[in-house]
């Protein structure tokens, strides 16, 4: 059975929905991220689903229970905040006891309970100290632990490390990975980091104003983009414009290139940076291009590629040989591969 | 350590011209008067240069002054507590509203204090009596058959004071609830807590040195109210204040006027910081 069922969840401020009739499952221990750009309604979906504020109109179904009208403390959803939410007046034992101390649980649970939530996150020898006495990857640990030691149905996170530096926020990330497998609890994490969403998820949701843009798995939506936002939200990618007929893509330029799928109706292709394959010279399969800027990135080189008609792309491969000595000004080939080449839908047309 | 110590030195240099104001305005004045509580007040002489303790022993000895003391802190912590659950409310809802005329209802909360004490007190009167607006009203909802006497009690001058403290302590506590994070209490809702619990175990405790400022305050407002206790408690109606004022201003007998001040002083200060003390020892700061 699904662990979170949201069935058309709407949230109206005034005339404006900030969610707008969402629909979404979430299977049991599955890790499903929200991936959207600032202002699109991810924190007001979470904030629906936690119970802090009331959805317009929709169902929130927690396994078989409808909880669209339950108050949060009847919920049993455990949430993880940006800024971290610990309780500054307690101590670290007693942040993480506070569910199971509203919960009447007896104390000698509790402390085993406690120990272990707290051996989980490696904080077992933090028990006495005060939240401010710690560091924020600490703290933020210590706010997972807080959630996970009452058992929620799922398990809710905001950005939680968003507030964390860069080499910190790596090292949180791939134990909150490690401790969601251990456990297999239903989780949702919210986020505005691709690179966050594609290491996490087991499947992303991509949001838009309010509204979904594509469900899919990582590999999914990075080969598969169903719309242009989709694809330039989800790594990077070279957009021509033009117009599709069978298997043939004709930009506006008037360059013609074969693609592995049909493209009738589609009016914007993708092409990734890596599926382009250069070569020192052009030839049959590969089309001429001036090199227009080389960027040297250590382990890949990015070109930036003009074609003939007028078309740009932005290339990129793995460093090394004749790539490595590449100037501006030079002609090589680019060679794309049909597959390589993919019909996006028109803008939102999978929105409706 | 040098650049520190420098720095330290252009801080002190910097706030000298306000640390000589408040020297000169506040600490000259209390020193001044705690030279005259030495003095002693000899009839038809006034004052006369003395170092003596006489006023204090006369202070201790006679039980009227313990009785207006005691009054005194009576009327002050009633005062206080009222103030601070009547105040807390308004000062949540005022901290928590989304609306977007919230300038105009801090306005509405600052409003009274541009009434004069006496001025408001003199309303009071007109609200407190006989056939004023409250007994009135009483007799109209069918509460009450027979006016009560309300002008003159310790009731009429509780409600006076309150009124004006009111605004002080709903203005302390919005600003501290306003500091409180939602997300902390949102959290404590997810783990199962109630909204009661909620406050009670996170909102409360995080509030609680606001709480005390603006207890403190009310208490120090109240310890030495002057026309609220005069107007609304008439004449055998006796705190520290009006005692003070009487003993200066009536007998000219500032030796005992100024050891009663000082007295008053020390009550409020010792009370005040040992309030600051049992809260910083229940929560740890
Ligand atoms: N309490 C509120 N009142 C009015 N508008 C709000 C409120 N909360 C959020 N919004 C609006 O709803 C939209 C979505 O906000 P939010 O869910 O916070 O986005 P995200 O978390 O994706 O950045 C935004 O346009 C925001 O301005
Ligand atoms: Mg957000």
């Amino acid at each position: 059975m699904a662990a979170l069922v949201l069935d058309r969840l709407t949230k109206h401020y005034g005339d404006h929905a900030a969610v707008d009739t969402l629909s979404l499952t979430v299977a049991d221990g599955e890790f499903l991220v929200l991936l959207g750009p600032s202002g699109c309604g991810k924190t007001t979906t979470l904030r629906m689903i936690a119970g802090f504020v009331e959805a317009s109109t929709g169902q929130v179904s927690l396994g078989d229970r409808d909880i669209t009208r339950e108050p949060p403390h009847r919920r049993n959803i455990g949430v993880v905040f940006q800024n971290y939410a610990l309780f500054p007046h307690l101590s670290v034992f007693e942040n993480v006891a506070f569910g199971l101390r509203r919960r009447k649980r007896p104390e000698a649970e509790i402390k085993t309970r406690v120990a272990r939530a707290l051996g989980l996150v490696r904080l077992d020898a933090f028990a006495d100290r005060m939240p401010k006495q710690m560091s924020g990857g600490q703290q933020q640990r210590v706010a997972i632990a807080r959630a996970l030691v009452i058992e929620p149905d799922i398990l809710l996170l905001d950005e939680p490390l968003s507030a964390l530096d860069a080499k910190l926020r790596l090292e949180v990330r791939q134990e909150l990975k490690a401790l969601q497998r251990l456990l297999g609890i239903a989780t949702i994490l919210v986020t505005h980091d691709q690179d966050e969403a594609m290491s996490l998820g087991d499947r992303l949701v991509v949001m838009n104003a309010g509204r979904v843009e594509q469900i899919g798995s990582p590999q999914e939506l990075y080969r598969q983009p169903a719309s242009r936002f989709v694809a330039s939200f989800i790594g990077r990618g070279n957009f021509l414009e033009g117009v599709g007929a069978g298997h043939r893509f004709t930009t506006r330029h008037g360059w013609s290139l074969p693609t592995a799928r049909p493209v009738d109706d589609v009016a914007t292709v993708l092409i990734r940076p890596e599926a382009i394959h250069l070569a020192p010279t052009a030839d049959a399969d590969r089309v001429p291009a001036r090199v227009a800027l080389v960027t040297y990135l250590g382990p890949m080189t990015e070109v930036v590629l003009e074609l003939a008609g007028g078309d740009r792309l932005v290339a990129e491969q793995a460093s090394g040989g004749w790539l490595d000595r590449v100037e501006p000004g030079q002609d090589i080939g680019a060679g794309i591969p049909p597959e390589a080449v993919i019909g996006l839908g028109a803008e939102g047309a999978t929105r409706t | 350590m040098a650049t520190g110590r420098a720095m330290a030195w252009r801080r002190a240099g910097a706030m000298a011209p306000a640390s000589l104001l408040v020297l000169g305005f506040l600490v000259l004045p209390m020193l001044l008067m705690l030279r005259y509580s030495f003095n002693s007040f000899v009839p038809g002489k006034f004052m006369v240069e003395a170092v003596t303790v006489e006023n204090y022993v006369k202070l201790a000895a006679d039980p009227y002054y313990r009785h207006v003391l005691g009054l005194t802190l009576t009327v002050s912590i009633s005062v206080t507590i009222l103030t601070l659950i009547v105040g807390w409310p308004v000062a949540q809802f005022l901290a928590r509203t989304q609306t977007r005329h919230k300038g105009l209802l801090l306005l509405a909360v600052v409003l009274p204090l541009f009434v004069g004490n006496a001025v408001r007190a003199a309303g009071w009167m007109v609200a407190f009596g006989r056939e004023g607006l409250v007994n009135r009203l009483l007799q109209a909802t069918g509460l009450i058959d027979v006016p009560l006497q309300i002008m003159f009690t310790p009731t009429a001058v509780i409600i006076g004071i309150v009124s004006v403290n009111l605004s002080y302590v709903v203005l302390t506590l919005s600003s501290v609830i306003e500091g409180i994070d939602r997300r902390a209490e949102e959290a404590a809702l997810s783990l199962g807590a109630t909204p009661f619990e909620t406050w009670r175990l996170v909102t409360l405790p995080l509030a609680l040195p606001g709480l005390l400022a603006a207890g403190v305050l009310s208490f120090i407002l109240s310890m030495n109210a002057y026309a609220t206790p005069v107007l609304l408690g008439g004449p055998s109606f006796q705190m520290m204040a009006p005692v003070v004022a009487d003993q200066v201003l009536q007998r000219a007998n500032w030796p005992f006027g100024a050891s009663l001040g000082f007295v008053l002083m020390l009550v409020t200060l010792g009370l005040t910081a040992g309030a600051n003390w049992l809260v910083g020892r229940r929560y740890g700061r």
